[in-house]
């Protein structure tokens, strides 16, 4: 039998979005096709360490923010 | 074309020099495209303005690269979400070569559509400033408008 899953809200980079519950930091990043070791990843004003992001589930009404490194220089 | 106020230009020229010998970095905003009442469309009322200028810290505090803080990255992104503007620009400092995108920059090119910054320190007196679009590690270089 097949599950059925639930929606929940969440905003992300300051827009509300819809996705199912159940799903973790990197089940999201993968939904989205970014690769996660390009990223840093803000939960609800806290910075989550890259070895977290299998473990942490996202929640109804979490604010996430997501910001690609910049960097580079000459060499 | 990118157009940055003098204003602006002086604010990134100043960073790059006080960070000196180096490399330095930052973040460009400007008004969001609005829009004109036709069908829905969008119409840039002053097309890639970049008019606001947030000063990064280079946590690698190195001549040879930079790497913006991801901390003060969400910090600025969050205050330009409320103060309605767009990110226009990525800046960073060459301090010992030219103002062209190094192998480096063009790999860690993230943001393909914003404009690509960089000042060259070469001649601390008479810096270059040159802007770029990176979009899948091909390098276009822009027009800048100081107005």
């Amino acid at each position: 039998m097949s599950e059925t899953k639930q929606l929940i809200k969440i905003v992300l980079n300051g827009k509300e979005q819809e996705v199912q519950s159940g799903l973790s930091v990197s089940d999201l990043l993968l939904k989205w096709k970014i690769r996660p070791e390009l990223v840093t990843v803000e939960i609800n004003e806290t910075i989550l360490q890259k070895l977290d992001y299998d473990g942490t589930k996202i929640q109804d009404g979490d604010h996430v923010e997501f910001v690609f490194y910049m960097g580079g220089g000459d060499q | 074309m990118i157009t940055i106020p003098k204003r602006v230009y002086t604010e990134m020229i100043a960073h790059a020099k006080k960070g000196y010998p180096n490399e330095t970095c930052g973040i460009l905003a400007g008004p969001p495209p609005k829009a004109d009442g036709s069908a829905g469309a969008l119409v840039a009322e002053k097309p890639n303005v970049a008019d606001v200028f947030y000063p990064m810290t280079n946590t690698d505090n190195a001549s040879i690269s930079y790497f913006m803080d991801p901390k003060e990255q969400l910090q600025v992104f969050k205050d330009m979400r409320q103060k309605v503007l767009e990110m226009r620009g990525i800046f960073h400092s060459h301090v010992a070569s030219e103002a062209t995108p190094s192998q480096k920059d063009v790999r860690l090119a993230f943001y393909p559509e914003v404009s690509y910054l960089i000042v060259s320190l070469t001649n601390l007196e008479k810096p270059v400033l040159r802007s770029f679009h990176i979009k899948e590690e091909k390098v276009t270089e822009e027009e800048i408008k100081i107005v």
